[in-house]
C-alpha cells in the first residue's frame, strides 16, 4: 500500500502540453478512478506514474520516496494493459511468472506465487495453455495474475475491461472490487466510462485537458459536480445543462438538472413539453423531450408509465435537485433574478 | 462477381499455367546438372535441341572427377559456406538488435541514423569497394597467429566490412514495427532489461522474419563473393566458390565441368533454401515483403 503523489508535474509531447502543471493526490489503500474524455490525459499519467513515459517537469512520488528518475521496475509498481499485453509465447504460467523469474527468485517460490495467484483468479486449470487459447476475460485475468504476484504498492489499470463485452466486464467489474478488498492495495484505474468509475471507485478524478476538475467520492461528484464539465460526465444520461433563458432566470451562466430529476407535474410553473422520442427499458424509460423555451430535455422515468410520442405533457424539476454554475464554477442556489422555477 | 467456386476447366488452366511457370525457373537447373553428365563435344551437340534438358548419350560422372582434379572445389566451398554463414549470424544478431534499438528505444537523432542507413541502400559495392579495400589494408588484427596490420588474404575482410546492412536491419524495422508496443512495455513493468526484451520477448516473436533475413542474407553473401575477394584474397587458401570458378576459364574451357562445378556450388544454396522455406513462405505472406 501506498500513497501516490504529484507534485507540479508538467507534460508535453514536443510543443503540444498535454498536461499543465499537475498537483494531485491519489489516498493509500484507495481504489481511484482517473474519468475522462478520450485525449484528457488519464492515460498519460497512468503511464507517468508507471514510469513507462517520462514526466517533462515536476516529481512523482509513491509511498513517501520520489521516483520520478526511476524506472519502471523499480517503483513497486504493476501494470494491466488495455490490450492485456500478455507474452504470446508463453503459457499462462510462464505469462504469470515472467516477472519473479527475470528478478532470480527460485523456482518454488515462483511456482507457489504463480499457483496462488491462479487460485485466486479462477485460472488453475489454464497454466498450461497459451494466451490465444483464452478468452478475452481470461487474458485479463491472467493479466491481473501478472500484476498480482509481484505484489506491488500500487496497481495500474489502463482501461482494462474496454475489450470485452457488456455482461463480462460487468463480472469483471465486480471481480476487480473483490480483488480491492481482498489485497487492499493501491489501484488506480483508468477509464473513459462513468459506470466504471462510479461503481468500483473509492474516489474519483475527473480529468478534462489534462486538469483535475473534480476529485472525491463517486456521489459527491454526482451529487455535487463543482464544473458543469463533471456535470455533464458523469451520470448517465447525462445532466441537461441550460445556458440563456433558463441560467438567466436563475442569476447564472449554467443551468442543470439530472434527468432523473425531471418529474411530470401539474403545477402551475411546470414547463410545457413535448415528446420526442421514448427509450424504453424496462425498469425504467428515457424520454426526450423538446420544450418550445428551453429546448431539448431528456427525463428519466417509471417503466410503466404510458408515454405517447407527440403528447404534450408539463414537467418540473424536482426542488433542491437543480444545479447552478457561474464562469464555469458550482454556486449555491442563487436567488432567483425575477420568476421562480 | 460468380461463384467463387472454379470449374474443372479453370482449375486444369490453372495448373498448366503454373506447371509451365515451374518448368521455365526449373530449365536452367535441369540443363545445369544434365550437361554436367555429358562429355564436352556431346553437350554442345544437344544444347541445340531438347536432348540438352535429357540424360541421354554418353552419361557419367566423368566431369565431377575431372573438376576436383582441376580446382581444390572443397575448400572454396567450404570458405564460401564458412563466410556466409558466419557473416550470415552476425548479421541477424547485429541488424536485429540495431533495428529492436530503432523501433523500441528512443534516443535523440534516431531517424537521421536510420535514414543515413536507408540512403546506403543507393549507393552500389562497386563504389565503395577501392575506398574499402584502402581502410582494410590498414586495419589492425589479432589473430591466432599474433598482431598484424592489413586484412588481406583473411576471413575477416570478406566477414566484417558486411554484417550490417541497410537491408537487412529494414526488414527487422518493418517486423519490429508491427509487434505490439504494450508487450515491451509489459516487459519493462516486469523488470526485464532491454537485453532481455529483445532476447525473452522479441525474439521469439520473431521467428518469420529471422529466417527469411537469413534467407536473403546467405544468398546475398554466397552468391555475390567474386568483385571483393578477387580484390583481398589473393591466395589460394580463402578464397570463395565464384573466385574459383576462374580455374575453369583458362585454356581449354571444358563446359561439361563447369556445369559439374556449378552444380556442386549449388548444393548448399538449396539445402538452406528448402530448411528455411516453410517459415520463409510464412513471413513473405504475413508481412508482404515481396521480392
Amino acid at each position: 500500500m501506498a500513497e501516490v503523489r504529484f507534485e507540479r508535474v508538467t507534460k508535453s509531447f514536443g510543443t503540444v502540453e498535454v498536461i499543465p502543471s499537475l498537483d494531485l493526490t491519489v489516498t493509500e489503500g484507495s481504489f481511484t478512478v482517473l474519468v475522462g474524455p478520450s485525449g484528457c490525459g488519464k492515460s498519460t499519467l497512468l503511464r507517468m506514474i508507471s514510469g513507462l513515459e517520462l514526466t517533462t517537469s515536476g516529481r512523482i512520488f509513491i509511498g513517501g520516496s520520489d521516483v520520478t528518475d526511476k524506472e519502471p521496475s523499480h517503483r513497486s509498481i504493476a501494470m494491466v494493459f488495455q490490450s492485456y499485453a500478455l507474452y504470446p509465447h508463453m503459457t499462462v504460467a510462464e505469462n504469470i511468472g515472467f516477472g519473479l523469474m527475470l528478478a532470480k527468485r527460485p523456482r518454488q517460490e515462483i511456482e507457489s506465487a504463480v499457483r496462488q495467484a491462479a487460485a485466486t483468479l479462477r485460472l488453475e486449470r489454464l497454466l498450461d495453455r497459451k494466451p490465444k487459447a483464452l478468452s478475452g476475460g481470461q487474458r485479463q485475468r491472467v493479466a491481473i495474475g501478472r500484476a498480482i504476484v509481484r505484489k506491488p504498492k500500487v496497481f495500474l489499470f489502463d482501461e482494462p475491461l474496454s475489450n470485452l463485452d457488456a455482461a463480462l466486464r460487468a463480472e469483471m467489474r465486480v471481480e476487480l472490487a473483490e480483488l480491492h478488498a481482498r489485497i487492499g492495495a493501491t489501484m488506480i484505474y483508468v477509464t473513459h466510462d462513468q459506470v466504471e468509475a462510479m461503481t468500483m471507485a473509492d474516489d474519483i478524478i475527473s480529468l478534462n485537458e489534462g486538469r483535475v476538475e473534480q476529485q472525491g467520492p463517486p456521489m459527491s461528484l454526482y451529487r455535487e459536480p463543482l464544473t458543469p464539465f463533471v456535470a455533464g460526465f458523469i451520470g448517465s444520461p447525462k445532466m441537461n445543462l441550460k445556458g440563456s433563458t433558463l441560467a438567466n432566470a436563475h442569476n447564472c451562466d449554467m443551468y442543470g438538472i439530472r434527468p432523473e430529476h425531471l418529474a411530470f407535474s401539474d403545477a402551475a410553473d411546470a414547463w410545457p413539453m413535448r415528446i420526442k422520442l421514448v427509450e424504453t427499458l424496462g425498469a425504467e424509460s428515457i424520454v426526450h423531450l423538446r420544450s418550445a423555451e428551453h429546448g431539448d430535455f431528456v427525463m428519466r422515468t417509471d417503466g410503466d408509465a404510458s408515454l405517447a410520442v407527440g403528447a404534450e405533457v408539463s414537467v418540473a424539476p424536482r426542488t433542491g435537485m437543480e444545479h447552478f454554475f457561474r464562469d464555469g464554477r458550482r454556486i449555491r442556489p442563487p436567488a432567483p433574478a425575477d420568476s421562480g422555477s | 462477381m460468380g461463384s467463387l467456386r472454379m470449374t474443372a476447366a479453370q482449375i486444369l488452366m490453372r495448373y498448366v499455367l503454373l506447371s509451365w511457370i515451374a518448368l521455365v525457373f526449373i530449365f536452367p537447373i535441369i540443363f545445369m546438372v544434365v550437361s554436367s553428365l555429358k562429355p564436352n563435344l556431346q553437350l554442345l551437340r544437344d544444347s541445340a535441341s531438347f536432348a540438352a534438358f535429357l540424360p541421354v548419350g554418353d552419361i557419367s560422372f566423368n566431369n565431377y572427377v575431372h573438376a576436383f582434379e582441376r580446382a581444390p572445389i572443397l575448400r572454396f566451398v567450404g570458405n564460401s559456406v564458412f563466410i556466409t554463414a558466419v557473416t550470415m549470424v552476425l548479421s541477424l544478431f547485429l541488424c536485429s538488435l540495431a533495428a529492436f534499438s530503432f523501433v523500441f528505444l528512443s534516443w535523440r537523432g534516431r531517424t537521421v541514423v536510420m535514414s543515413i542507413i536507408l540512403a546506403t541502400f543507393i549507393v552500389p559495392f562497386e563504389t565503395i569497394a577501392i575506398p574499402l579495400l584502402l581502410i582494410v589494408n590498414e586495419l589492425p588484427w589479432i589473430g591466432f597467429d599474433g598482431f598484424r596490420r592489413g586484412w588481406l588474404n583473411s576471413y575477416q575482410v570478406q566477414i566484417i566490412p558486411f554484417i550490417a546492412d541497410a537491408l537487412t536491419i529494414f526488414l527487422f524495422v518493418q517486423y519490429f514495427k508491427d509487434l505490439p508496443k504494450e508487450l515491451v512495455e509489459a516487459a519493462r513493468v516486469d523488470g526485464a532489461t532491454w537485453f532481455q526484451i529483445y532476447r525473452r520477448v522479441i525474439i521469439p516473436l520473431s521467428g518469420p522474419i529471422f529466417a527469411t533475413a537469413a534467407i536473403l542474407k546467405f544468398l546475398m553473401m554466397y552468391n555475390n563473393q567474386f568483385l571483393w575477394p578477387v580484390m583481398v584474397a589473393q591466395q589460394e587458401e580463402f578464397r570463395p566458390i565464384m573466385v574459383g570458378l576462374q580455374y575453369f576459364f583458362q585454356l581449354n574451357v571444358e563446359w561439361g565441368e563447369v556445369m559439374a562445378y556449378l552444380s556442386i556450388i549449388t548444393v548448399p544454396v538449396l539445402a538452406f533454401y528448402l530448411s528455411l522455406q516453410r517459415a520463409f513462405i510464412a513471413s513473405v505472406a504475413s508481412t508482404g515483403i515481396k521480392g
